[in-house]
């Protein structure tokens, strides 16, 4: 009973934050709607993506994004039988001053080291002046349209605190339930320092409680000189995939090895226009060590980089992923003026599996050519073709198309 | 006739050069137009002196750029009759303090005190080669007012539309290096800074548990986007998996892999394609069975398809007094309740 007590309070002493706060910061901010339609063809499926927001007091975004489908045997939608899932619905209440704000309906949760969680419920934030922020979320896990085990209902908690100018600390803790059991609890600390313009440095590190165990930890460090001409950064990442299973799953109790990857990368801006980055990584998986890496290129064709030329060559070998892979890709500005553009966005790969059979295919390439069309006034038009060959299909083709709109005006001043 | 052959090999290679160096943007072009307000600085020119009444410009009204009228004051003789501004500055650059006064809520009025004229302090590009002389956002963050407003998270104090100013914010926000690994831990960290320009639909295009929103389709026009599921994912998705089985389980859920799997008739479910294991793979005891190990090694490729009720089948030979034995590794130990816990009871029914 005292804790609802405290719970009410809590709230009421929120809602009065965000109506005490002064009204004229917002005064000028304007208010926008905004709405996409993307759409593909085999597999057929779409998005209707719908974007509000409101500057006045308080600040107000709301978004929904819809997924539909129809007669595409992926999606179990046999004939002409079709299906939408909301994939997000949800409203955010922000107050101007940035002290609280509060996020409610369906949405990806992302705060902290703990795993990112897509659900139905509510998220609230408070920034005290001293830099310390708390959170608090809580709902029902959204579940996805498959068979296996559903969630009852998930909550959590996060504090951070701001270092200086430079950093950020924070700890996190969740905790999941189905069928009335525990089914994850994750504890998890996340930070990020920028000890000086030419370092910085960002981990998080998480632990699964039910079954004690490391779930995840990754860490890098990076350092780049001033005029920004190179960057070098290290990396490792270590991951326990049971710990992502529900904890009530059997598999959790046979323990697995992880999989480990630690490596570094190297970024050069060779001339002006002309960026390269080479990257290569040691990977463990399986009880098997093997690396992976790429070489990038990027050649921009003006000074803003409206246009660019992309080349890539990747190579993975860790257990039983053996392959090479060439990249090509552009972006050619066919027309540009103050108020609209169009692009032409040609693309192309290809990847060699070290394991070559006349079943598999010994090559899969992939095509893509979009063009767009973008105006000031806040269209933009989109449509491309594509074409590929993999292990499954000699030769499989689509379309895909996208038009979207946002509209902005100013209320009273 | 070799001379004329090595100066003519010498030119196309200094003309080769020369467009390489143009291309890769090591030689610049002089004609760019970039304003010289440089020079004018250097002349002692006071900025109000062409840019009149900017002193006093509040947040809204007519931008202060100087007229031909304006120029012709000093420059008495010009020399083309066509309107300066034709010439002398990049109209992008224009275009972009345009786009500063629509997006950003600022006023020179409470900037600056009247007739300090010390416009350099915030426009130090002024005094280089370059016109465009909109303001780095670590100098705005250099003033005591701006500081609280970062903290806070307050970009609407002086970002009208923040997603709409289109701005990569590279001067305070980091998206350098890889940063498609890193994304996680930035956002992890500072998620409300994120929240400043992204929406949900670019969290939901991967972390959307129940259908498939790939970046990289959604996004089609934009090729140079580092996404977790780029170009032909679809023929490498099972080499990946095998690399790194956890990625996919930190977006998907286990049973994401047979769900579809099942949908296109790829699964040991589809009679015409058989039994998806090797022979030996299970058997009685003494007998092949790869598949002890095989599961130790990776539990999460057993689970992909044998996850939820599945599960029983693993428990018809793997229960106490069963032809599997003990399926615990050494020195296994839960803090789970084996009269209480789901994996447990499955086996130890009464908590035995």
């Amino acid at each position: 009973m005292q804790r609802a007590r405290r719970w009410a309070l809590g709230l009421a002493a929120t809602i009065a934050l965000l109506l005490l706060a002064p009204l004229s910061q917002a005064a000028a901010q304007p208010h926008s709607v905004g709405a996409e339609l993307w759409g593909q063809l085999d597999p057929n499926v779409g998005l209707i993506i719908v974007e509000g927001s409101t500057r006045k007091y308080p600040y107000v975004d709301a978004e929904a994004l819809i997924w539909g489908g129809a007669g595409s045997p992926q999606y179990g939608l046999r004939g002409n039988e079709a299906t939408f899932e909301a994939l997000v619905v949800s409203v955010k209440v922000r107050d101007p001053r940035g002290i609280s704000d509060a996020r409610l309906g369906r949405f990806i949760l992302g705060t902290g080291a703990v795993r990112a969680q897509h659900i139905d419920g509510g998220h609230l934030t408070l920034r005290a002046p001293s830099k310390t922020h708390f959170e608090v979320f809580g709902g029902v896990p959204v579940d996805g349209n498959i068979e296996g085990r559903k969630y009852d209902w998930i909550a959590g908690a996060r504090v951070s605190q701001g270092l200086g100018k430079i950093g950020m600390l924070g700890g996190s803790y969740y905790n999941r339930y189905n069928a009335g059991q525990r089914s994850d609890e994750e504890v998890g600390v996340d930070f990020s320092l920028r000890a000086a313009s030419w370092l910085d440095m960002a981990a998080k590190f998480s632990w699964e409680i039910v079954n004690p165990g490391l779930a995840e930890v990754l860490a890098t460090i990076s350092s780049q000189t001033n005029n920004r001409k190179f960057r070098g950064e290290l990396f490792a990442s270590k991951r326990n995939p049971t710990r992502f299973l529900q904890q009530t799953s059997l598999f959790t109790v046979l323990g697995d090895l992880g999989t480990l990857k630690t490596g570094a990368n190297l970024f050069w801006r060779a001339a002006p226009r002309l960026d390269l980055t080479v990257e290569g990584a040691g990977q463990q998986a399986a009880d098997q060590w093997g690396w992976t890496g790429y070489l990038r290129g990027v050649l921009r064709t003006d000074d803003e980089g409206k246009g660019s030329v992309l080349g890539e060559l990747r190579r993975q070998q860790v257990a039983a992923s053996r392959w090479t892979g060439i990249r090509l890709a552009s972006v050619i500005q066919l027309f540009e003026d103050v108020h609209q553009n169009v692009g032409l966005m040609p693309e192309f790969e290809i990847v060699i599996p070290d394991d070559r059979n006349s079943l598999t295919g010994k090559a899969w390439p992939w095509g893509r050519l979009a063009l767009r069309y973008q105006h000031e006034k806040g269209w933009s038009f989109a449509a491309a073709a594509e074409a590929s060959a993999n292990q499954t299909q000699r030769l499989d083709v689509r379309g895909l198309a996208r038009v979207s709109y946002q509209r902005k005006w100013h209320g009273k001043q | 006739m070799r001379k004329i052959v090595a100066l003519t090999a010498l030119m196309l290679l200094a003309g080769s050069a020369g467009a390489c160096a143009k291309m890769l943007g090591l030689e610049r072009d002089k004609e760019d137009g970039a304003f010289e307000h440089r020079a004018h600085v250097l002349e002692g020119i006071n900025c109000n002196e062409c840019h009149v009444g900017i002193q006093q410009a509040g947040e809204t009204g007519p931008m202060h750029f100087p007229t031909t009228a304006d120029c012709v004051e000093c420059h008495e003789d010009p020399h083309d009759p066509d309107t300066c501004a034709n010439c002398h500055g990049r109209a992008r650059n224009r275009h972009a303090a345009e786009m500063a006064r629509k997006h950003l809520r600022f006023s020179h009025a409470t900037h600056v005190e009247e007739g300090a004229g010390d416009c350099v302090r915030c426009h130090v590009n002024v005094t280089t080669d370059s016109d465009y002389v909109r303001v780095k956002h670590p100098t705005c963050l250099s003033c005591h007012t701006h500081k609280g407003q970062w903290d806070t998270r307050d970009c609407g104090g002086c970002h009208v539309d923040l997603p709409g100013e289109m701005t990569r914010p590279d001067s305070h926000v980091v998206h350098d290096g890889n940063f498609l690994r890193e994304h996680g831990v930035q956002a992890n960290a500072q998620g409300d800074l994120c929240t400043s320009c992204h929406t949900q639909r670019q969290c939901a295009a991967c972390h959307g548990i129940t259908v498939p929103t790939i970046p990289s389709r959604l996004d089609f026009d934009a090729p140079m986007r580092d996404t977790m599921h780029r170009a032909n994912f679809m023929s490498v998705h099972d080499q990946q998996a095998a690399a790194d089985p956890a990625a996919c389980i930190v977006c998907h859920s286990e049973l994401f892999c047979v769900d579809c799997h099942t949908r296109l008739g790829i699964s040991g479910q589809n009679p015409s394609r058989g039994n998806p294991h090797p022979p030996g793979w299970s058997g009685p005891p003494g007998s092949g069975n790869a598949h002890g190990e095989a599961a130790r090694l990776d539990p999460l490729s057993c689970a992909s398809c044998h996850g939820g009720a599945g599960e029983i089948l693993c428990v018809s030979c793997h229960q106490v007094g069963g032809p599997g034995g003990n399926p615990h590794p050494p020195g296994f130990n839960s803090r789970l309740s084996k009269a209480n816990d789901l994996p447990c009871r499955l086996c130890h029914v009464g908590g035995l």
